[in-house]
């Protein structure tokens, strides 16, 4: 089962400019968030915040109601997977990469997991299984994003952040790669937070949706997405 | 025995009549405006000075065979060293408290090893020159290591950050980069190693031979030290990617932005 995710006040500067100023955010467990913004805003740096591989000036980030800075930060980022907008490849094998986050879990490394979970796994990420042996690094921007995702699914998080991960996609695998997180969220109860510059993926998939723009986080309603998305290309 | 005899004159006037290479080469950069004559000139009058002080100090130090002495001379390479490597680390939070224990303890414990078994004698002729050269070649190495580590922090961050996001250690997310930065930084003194005596006749043997040193016994020493570099360089690099590792990832096993 998913769980809360809760941002209280959080202000967080990178080089000078606060891109969060006392910002809150609330996603309740098993709930798919959709956050959008224009370009520079910080929606990336936000969902860093949430992992913990950024640090917030003030304010709590609570994690079933827990503060993050309570959780030991590897528990934490087990729990909270992160997929970032750029897929970065492992060396090795789409299994090795697979099988990266389990191995240190076991702290056995090259111990194969068991295949059958890395093929379903895959195929819940929208790629056939035949890319298991497949030396990542010369996959396709697209092919590499779903094998992140995978990668990610491998650790069974309760929650997931996804970074704009259909943004090198095309609309076919767009559509697979959107009804993977929600068969994903329907049957394990996953709670997602989604980052995204299209305005149809975020009324698709969005239960709920945050506009991030001049260090506030506000929520709003699914009329509004198309109107200050087209309105807005820079930062406030 | 050569026919080599130290005689000042002889020496200045040796000198006198070598540094038309230089001129030369000073004469080629005005020429074709490469411009460094300046600098030619400048770090030839420097290295000169430097050398000529340098010889001072030695001499009243083998004249003189006290353990204190050869200690301070091979401590003062060891900081040099440790601020030269530093500055290749510019960026790192603090680059000193890596560079400065890694050349450090990577030096002393070959020339302690080397001394101890009696390879070498305790005799500042041997201690200062060998020493020099444990020093200098980890403070290379640990510069190559910690340049190649910097860029891999920037080619690679992506991954870095994915490591530590699938809940990897800092220690573990760094490892394959910190691995390929200490294999890089090997890469001319393995290729060293392997045309040893063919392409490369290294310093200390050819300064032996022309010393007047049998070339067999020359050889056997330069084995000796290309072991005691080998050996060095890799308890310096090793040390260094310890201590930059924890400058590098917080406890919060966040990666700490570098310069
Ligand atoms: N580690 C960092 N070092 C320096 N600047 C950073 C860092 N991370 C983020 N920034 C800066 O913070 C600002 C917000 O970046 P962020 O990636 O969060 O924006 P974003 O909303 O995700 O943008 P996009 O939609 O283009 O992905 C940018 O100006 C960026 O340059
Ligand atoms: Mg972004």
């Amino acid at each position: 089962m998913g769980v809360s995710l809760e941002m209280i006040d959080v202000t967080k500067r990178i080089a000078g400019r606060a891109l969060l100023d006392t910002a809150s955010m609330r996603v309740a467990a098993g709930e798919i968030s959709v956050i959008v913004g224009p370009s520079g805003c910080g929606k990336s740096t936000t969902l860093r915040l949430f992992n913990r591989l950024y640090e917030a000036d003030s304010g709590t980030i609570l994690v079933s109601g827990k503060s993050i800075t309570e959780i030991d930060p590897i528990e934490l980022r087990r729990t909270v997977g992160f997929i970032p907008q750029i897929p970065a490849m492992f060396e090795g094998t789409v299994g090795d990469n697979l099988r990266f986050g389990r191995n240190l879990l076991t702290g056995m490394p090259g111990q194969p997991s068991n295949p059958d979970t890395e093929k379903e796994t895959l195929m819940l990420a929208g790629l056939s299984p035949d890319f298991l042996d497949r030396t990542a690094s010369k996959l396709s921007v697209g092919e590499q994003q779903r094998v992140a995702i995978a990668r990610a699914l491998m650790l069974y998080p309760e929650i997931l952040l996804m970074d704009e991960p259909t943004s090198a996609l095309d609309p076919h695998s767009v559509g697979k790669v959107e009804r993977a997180v929600s068969g994903i969220n329907r049957t394990v109860g996953t709670t997602f937070v989604v980052v995204t510059h299209d305005p149809d993926q975020a009324m698709r998939l969005g239960q709920r949706i945050f506009w991030l723009n001049g260090g506030s986080l506000r929520e709003i309603d699914k009329n509004e997405v198309e109107d200050l998305m087209k309105g807005k290309n820079g930062c406030e | 025995m050569s026919e080599f005899v130290f005689d000042p004159m002889d020496g200045a006037l040796r000198l006198a009549l070598a540094s038309i290479l230089l001129v030369f080469a000073i004469i080629l950069s005005r020429y074709r405006g490469i411009g460094v004559e300046k600098e030619l000139l400048v770090g030839s009058t420097r290295a000169l000075l430097q050398l000529a002080v340098i010889g001072l100090i030695l001499t009243a130090i083998f004249e003189n065979e006290k353990i204190i002495f050869m200690a301070l001379m091979i401590a003062g390479m060891i900081v040099l060293g440790g601020y030269t490597s530093a500055r290749r680390a510019s960026g790192l939070p603090s680059p000193m408290k890596i560079t400065l224990p890694s050349i450090a303890i990577g030096s002393s414990i070959v020339i302690l090893f080397l001394t101890g078994i009696q390879v070498i004698p305790v005799r500042a002729e041997f201690v200062i020159p060998i020493g020099g050269m444990a020093v200098g070649n980890s403070m290379n190495m640990c510069s190559l290591f910690l340049n190649n580590f910097k860029r891999e922090m920037q080619s690679r961050h992506n991954e870095i950050e994915v490591r530590l996001a699938l809940g990897a250690s800092g220690e573990i997310a760094l490892a394959p980069h910190l691995r390929f930065s200490i294999r890089s930084a090997l890469i001319p003194t393995l290729d060293n190693l392997k045309t040893l005596g063919f392409v490369f006749i290294p310093g200390a043997m050819t300064g032996m031979m022309i010393g007047g040193a049998d070339p067999i016994w020359a050889a056997e020493y330069q084995l000796i030290v290309f072991f005691m570099i080998i050996a060095s360089g890799m308890i310096a690099m090793v040390l260094a990617s310890k201590l930059v590792s924890r400058q590098i990832i917080n406890p919060a096993q966040q990666i700490v932005e570098i310069g």
